[in-house]
């Protein structure tokens, strides 16, 4: 059996890893487009506070793709797909055919049209190499935070962390906009706020000014150019099913990338953390591998902004539910709860965690908002 | 059985969860969001980040997979001898 895996990322490491495991004599080749091996993307803030050193971040060693006979290629990526005859041809103009080919090649953060030194993202190892490049040569005037969402969060932080004074541009209204209600926000908003930071809302547009070190973190664009292409049904993201399969046979996603049906919420949708990507780069080694096994996981995220913890748990969209239960208020923290055909699906905590572990366990169970009120 | 030490490193953990989903009998979240030990599903002596455990083979897996999972490796685990198992020194 031939494997070929786009995206060396958690996702597609993970799937490659599980895949050898499964079969010692399968052809498995893993492109990646960063040249580095799988680090995580999770420690980088740490790294950038100094809480571990550089190599700490790395989860696997550049000689561990040979010892599992994987056919790593660092800083290579796809130009074409060929569904029919089942073959990619790469950015160094090789090719690979497949029997099974998996789509994790992630995202890529949405920039802003001006590209300038100061600018940064906090995406790739690079870009944390950068970030801490220009805090170590000095920052005059206030930085900006622009954006309203774990990155903008993270930036935060880590201004917050070298004592660079900085205001935050959001474009939305508040953070997290599709998720979080005015409770919630008035929450974070005044902490920010607290700590002396001026927060702008509906800033559509980010024209610099004189800033010298903006921090943007405005999401992530899908990288599926090439499989859209070739006839993967794509939304905002690459389809598939609870077995993480597309609509072309022996093409499956994984990842970032994937607009997956949640089984856990009852509908298809991106997840972007680290916790989905490994669990779905498990999952669709084993269907890959031939298992048709669904994956049924409640996914949740948590993140700390200038020390108010923000949670979210399944499916965190107001927009995307018909029933909304709100519990809390400023003081004690806000839960949100999210139903939907008279289900839990989601939940939002922020300044408050205890009740993240029964959330989970009731949506887990396909219970309703009403069960956790009783609690 | 074998035993592990098994160690959460409180100041690295940043509540992802990911041990939680592996291996709730081992882990669990605590009131400020941070990974706890149990030992399949007690936490004799009160809430701790350190504690040794006798577990199966299995369960040992189990454990690893859940250590690996973490995306901060803010989790050690050690045998018996003292040995760290993971992440690889």
């Amino acid at each position: 059996m031939r494997f070929v895996i786009v995206g060396g990322g958690i996702a597609g490491t993970t799937a490659a890893e599980e895949l050898r495991r499964r079969d010692p004599d399968a052809s498995i080749t893993l492109v990646s487009e960063e040249i580095h091996p799988l680090y995580s993307r999770v420690l980088l803030p740490h790294y950038l506070k100094g809480k571990v050193p550089r190599e700490r971040v790395f989860l696997k060693k550049p000689e561990w793709y040979a010892e599992q006979r994987i056919e790593w290629l660092p800083g290579i990526s796809v130009r074409n797909l060929d569904v029919t005859n089942r073959f990619v041809s790469l950015s160094d103009g090789r090719e690979r055919e497949y029997d099974r080919l998996l789509i994790a090649s992630g995202g890529e953060p949405r920039v802003l049209p001006e590209d300038r030194r100061g600018v940064c993202y906090l995406q790739t190892l690079d870009d944390a190499d950068h970030i801490l490049q220009l805090i170590h040569e000095g920052v005059s005037g206030r930085a900006v935070v622009y954006g309203s969402g774990f990155i903008a969060c993270e930036f935060a932080e880590l201004f917050s962390h070298y004592g660079i004074l900085f205001d935050v541009a959001c474009r939305g209204d508040r953070f997290w906009p599709k998720a979080l209600d005015e409770g919630s926000w008035e929450i974070i908003r005044t902490k920010l706020e607290v700590e002396g930071v001026e927060v702008r809302t509906g800033v559509e547009e980010f024209p610099l000014g004189g800033e010298n070190l903006v921090g943007v973190g405005i999401g992530l664009e899908g990288n599926f150019g090439w499989a859209r292409e070739a006839g993967v049904d794509v939304n905002q993201g690459v389809k598939t099913d609870e077995f993480l399969q597309t609509n072309v046979p022996g093409v499956f996603a994984a990842g970032d990338v994937a607009e997956f049906m949640d089984l856990a919420v009852g509908r298809q949708r991106l997840v972007g953390n680290w916790m989905n990507a490994q669990m779905q780069g498990r999952a669709v080694a084993a269907n890959m591998a031939g298992e048709n096994k669904p994956l049924r996981l409640v996914s949740s995220y948590s993140t700390n902004a200038l020390g108010i913890q923000v949670t979210f748990v399944g499916d965190a969209s107001r927009e995307k539910s018909d029933e909304v239960r709100v519990i809390g208020d400023a003081r004690e923290g806000v839960i949100q709860l999210f139903g939907r055909g008279g289900k839990l699906v989601g939940a939002t905590l922020v300044g408050r965690v205890k009740e993240r572990q029964a959330v989970t366990d009731l949506l887990k169970a396909g219970g309703r908002i009403s069960d956790f009120l009783r609690t | 059985m074998p035993k592990l030490k098994i160690k959460v490193d409180p100041d690295l953990c940043i509540g992802a969860a990911s041990c939680v989903t592996i291996d709730a009998a081992t882990f669990q979240l605590n009131a400020e969001n941070k990974a706890e030990v149990y030992d399949h599903g007690n936490a004799p002596g009160g809430p701790a980040y350190e504690r040794e455990i006798e577990v199966t083979e299995a369960e040992k897996e189990n454990i690893l997979l859940a250590a690996q999972s973490c995306p901060t490796l803010a989790i050690f685990i050690f045998d018996e001898a003292g040995k760290q198992l993971f992440p690889e020194p």
